[in-house]
């Protein structure tokens, strides 16, 4: 019989690993072993001095959702807002790039026009700029949302390379595949890359230890990624519970790499967000999930808002 | 922490929450990064009315806050510290409002701008602005003056102070001098200055028997005290005049000795006469100990003391004594005696239809206090009983020292002086100049329970002492425990530090819950006021005392007594 075992995440959140059992390992991978070809044991590295971290991150929230009309020509819309912030780490934490603005987006379908909307909330007028997408659909606005939200993240994650060694939430994107130094963490595993005994190496990582690099891309490589585990791995838990795994660009050469691996593999599970306290835990990393909250409530009030575009659109069909 | 320099202008703080309620009688303000607010700051508010102009809203610091924001967990502070967890400090302060210019109760506005008030501000603040005489009463915590309005304590409006507070640390009997100093060495009593009078009871050690001596220890930390004086606008010395008062020595074989330990130069000793005895109705004060109010002894005393007066003749060959029942009553000892002849006598009229047991437990009583008394009260052996009668007309300050008498004896002293020194006032009939009664331990000689003839004349001491400007700042460890017409007829609260379940008696009701709290911390020299203009109690702090108020902080006398520019010929 089979035996049961937990994932930590909170189920409503998903799952800390997603793969599908029964596809096929992604054939993105071109090199398990740009690093070593022995993957019969983790690497564990020395430890490393303490140095700068920067943590960025980005939320989103949907405002309302329109629809435009123009003449019979119809589009689906949808008011938004994102955020981009930044934790440093330097024995302190801090909140970095407090004085960002947040940005309000109105994604709309690119088949009518529509012009920007401003509203007024209290003392602040709300700037909605249209950004226009050919796919209108709900996923389609969603994935619109989500790009104007990239496009913060990577901005600030660009733009404080010199403070620290800068960690995004997620997948390298495009944009940050260049010569900075970025690490990209990937909390859930959606897609295998590994199998074999490099898969199986992943069950036995403990907390400081890494897999060795690989590299992949989609079409061709163009980042180097390895494993780790986070937390101590607890009885009940399948053996993907607790592992991240992180992203760094080719770019910056195989030598470089392997050497923010390590310093990664070193210090990360102290970030390590709390089991209890985060329901993404460990994956979701203490500062980002403060940032996260911090980003949230910067976006203001859902309410307050949602009833300014609601006064405001109204008053516009009066006028 | 006194700071050398006070601002003059108030200065931007913070801005009143939004997160908070804000209401017109209290508020709380953001305090902004790099800047601070205590506990007592002063601050002001100033928010817009919409068609009634700009209201000024100034109140005082209550209390302060801080704490991380947007974190849920008391262990996320280990994570903050470890640099794992971002997170801000926010501080905030709450404030009490205690005035509205013009008196338009608002709250202030989320988002207005809030000011620490300094300089006119501040005095609005406090109302010093509203005090026509200002009688420097400390320094607020801040380092500004505090002033107590006189109008309050010179009986035009109110009168008296009370201080409570453990004994030791409370500094009850300093404070009350401070006042005493502040007063005579500052220009408020303005023409009364030098007529008016503080009588003070020397209760415990020798304490009060220095004041005239500077205190060598003014000049530690760094000349502090000096800067304190200064900035109430006070000069740092002595009293300027001081008579010291201490009873004859029972064991000077009839030679009027004072009884003092460490001091005897330039203190005056006191007795009565068997004949003021006589004819001023002081056996009371020998029954002095608080009693039932259905006690007969009252009855007793007040009937013996009438046969004293109307069956005695003066003595025509010695001032000091009388003649009862023919015979010449030399010494208080023979007084007595008449007295327990006539009471014994069957056919004697004295004893009236009083029971034999209330007589008996009067001749007790009687005898028990005249052991412990009896030497202050002199006949013929009396060669002087002007000179050492107590003259508080001769100094500002008179100092009676009690401090080694016996319990019943110190009862009857303090009885006999207040009590002629109400007659006194109330002989005069008018308020001013001023007489001013120090005396601690209240609740010996006015307590809650019971009668006591020194509870009578403190009653009416309390009572209309404002209209005959006999002022009494009384202090006492219980509030609680003092007759309440005594403390409610107080303009003027002070407290030092509380013992913890005194102060949640309800005689401490003018404190707020966070004051009364923050009565048991209080520090020696620290004091918490509460006075009718102001709503809500501050804590203040006077100076170190720049009198003396023991035998080694006396100055030693100066070396070069000649020419006092001798010390520079040398440069």
């Amino acid at each position: 019989m089979a035996q049961l075992r937990i994932d930590p995440w909170r189920s409503d959140f998903g799952s800390g690993a997603e793969i599908d059992f029964e596809g096929e390992v992604s054939k993105a991978v071109t090199d398990p072993q740009v690093e070593t070809a022995d993957w019969s044991r983790p690497i564990v590295p020395a430890p490393q001095p303490p140095e700068a971290w920067v943590f960025v991150d980005g939320v989103m929230r949907s405002e309302t959702n329109v629809m435009a009309a123009e003449g019979d020509r119809r589009a689906w819309g949808r008011f938004g807002s994102v955020a981009a912030g930044g934790v440093r780490c330097d024995g302190t934490a801090t909140f970095v790039a407090q004085d960002r603005p947040v940005r309000r987006v109105l994604v709309v379908g690119s088949r009518v026009e529509v012009a920007d909307v401003t509203v007024t909330v209290g003392r602040s007028d709300l700037h909605y700029p249209v950004y226009p997408v050919a796919d209108d659909s709900q996923q389609g606005l969603r994935i619109g949302l989500q790009r104007a939200m990239f496009a913060e993240e990577q901005q600030l994650a660009m733009s404080l390379i010199d403070r620290g060694l800068v960690f995004v939430d997620g997948r390298l994107s495009p944009d940050l595949i260049g010569p900075e130094p970025i690490v990209g963490v990937v909390k859930r595993m959606v897609t295998a890359y590994l199998d074999g005994t490099e898969a199986e190496l992943l069950g036995r990582l403990a907390p400081g230890q890494r897999t060795p690099l690989f590299a992949f891309g989609s079409g061709q490589p163009d980042r180097f990624a390895f494993h780790l585990r986070l937390i101590p791995q607890e009885a009940s838990w399948h053996e993907l519970a607790g592992l991240v795994r992180c992203e760094v660009p080719m770019a910056i050469g195989r030598d470089a790499a392997i050497d923010i691996a390590d310093r990664v593999a070193c210090h990360l599970p102290s970030f390590a967000g709390r089991p209890g306290v985060d329901p993404r835990a460990p994956q979701n990393l203490t500062p980002v999930g403060a940032l996260e909250a911090r980003l949230k409530h910067r976006l203001g009030s859902r309410l307050m808002i949602e009833r300014a575009l609601k006064a405001h659109l109204t008053e516009a069909i009066h006028a | 922490m006194l700071d050398e320099y006070l601002p003059t202008e108030s200065e931007p703080i913070g801005i009143v929450l939004g997160t908070e309620d804000s209401t017109p009688l209290a508020f709380w303000v953001g305090v902004a990064e790099g800047s601070y607010l205590q506990l007592d700051d002063s601050v002001l508010v100033e928010t817009d009315v919409p068609g009634r102009g700009t209201v000024r809203i100034s109140g005082l610091v209550q209390e302060v806050r801080a704490r991380h924001e947007g974190l849920t967990l008391d262990s996320d502070v280990f994570l903050v510290d470890r640099g794992v967890l971002p997170a801000g400090i926010a501080q905030a302060a709450l404030v009490v409002a205690t005035r509205f210019e013009p008196e338009i109760y608002v709250p202030p506005l989320p988002g207005q701008q809030a000011l620490r008030a300094r300089a006119k501000d501040r005095d609005e603040a406090l109302y010093l602005d509203q005090m026509e005489h200002k009688l420097g009463g400390g320094l607020s915590r801040d380092g500004e003056p505090i002033y107590l309005d006189l109008d309050f304590l010179d009986g035009s409006r109110g009168a008296h102070v009370n201080i409570s507070g453990i004994s030791g640390v409370a500094t009850k009997t300093t404070y009350a001098l401070f006042l005493l100093y502040s007063m005579f060495h500052s220009e408020v009593l303005g023409k009364h200055r030098t007529n008016t009078k503080a009588i003070v009871f020397n209760v415990k050690g020798e304490d009060l028997l220095h004041l005239d001596k500077p205190n060598s220890k003014l000049d530690q930390d760094d000349g502090r005290a000096r800067r304190e004086y200064e900035r109430l606008g006070l000069p740092a010395g002595p009293f300027e005049s001081v008579g010291l008062w201490a009873p004859v020595s029972a064991r000077a074989g009839g030679q009027a000795i004072p009884d003092t330990g460490g001091r005897k130069e330039g203190v005056q000793s006191y007795y009565w006469t068997v004949r003021e005895f006589v004819r001023e109705g002081y056996l009371k004060f020998m029954f002095a100990e608080a009693e039932s109010e259905r006690s007969q002894i009252a009855d007793m005393v007040a009937r013996v003391e009438m046969f004293l007066d109307n069956e005695s003749e003066d003595d025509p060959h010695h001032d000091a004594c009388v003649r009862l029942g023919g015979r010449t009553i030399e010494s208080f000892d023979q007084l007595v005696e008449h007295v327990h002849a006539e009471l014994d006598d069957d056919a004697s009229g004295w004893r009236g239809r009083l029971a034999e047991g209330t007589v008996a437990a009067f001749q007790r009583r009687l005898d028990s206090a005249r052991h412990r008394m009896g030497h202050l009260i002199w006949g013929r052996q009396a060669e002087d009983p002007k000179g050492h009668r107590i003259d508080w007309d001769a100094s500002q300050v008179t100092v009676i020292d009690i401090h080694n008498l016996h319990d019943k004896a110190k009862r009857f002293v303090t009885g006999v002086v207040i009590k002629k020194l109400f007659d006194h006032k109330e002989r005069q009939g008018q308020r001013l100049p001023l007489t001013f009664l120090v005396l601690d331990e209240l609740n010996r000689y006015a307590p809650r329970e019971g009668w006591s003839p020194i509870k009578e004349v403190l009653l009416d001491v309390a009572e209309r002492g404002r209209s005959l400007g006999m002022i009494l700042i009384g202090a006492e460890q219980t509030a609680s425990e003092v007759e309440r017409r005594v403390i409610s007829n107080s303009a003027f609260r002070v407290v030092g530090r509380l013992d913890t379940a005194e102060a949640e008696r309800s005689e401490y009701g003018f404190l707020p819950a966070i004051t009364r709290a923050r009565a048991s911390i209080l520090k020696p020299g620290s004091m918490i006021l509460q006075q009718p203009h102001v709503p809500i109690p501050m804590q203040i702090r006077f100076p170190f005392p720049s009198w003396a108020t023991r035998h080694d902080e006396v100055a030693p006398p100066s070396t070069d007594d000649g020419d006092v520019f001798d010390k520079f010929k040398g440069d």
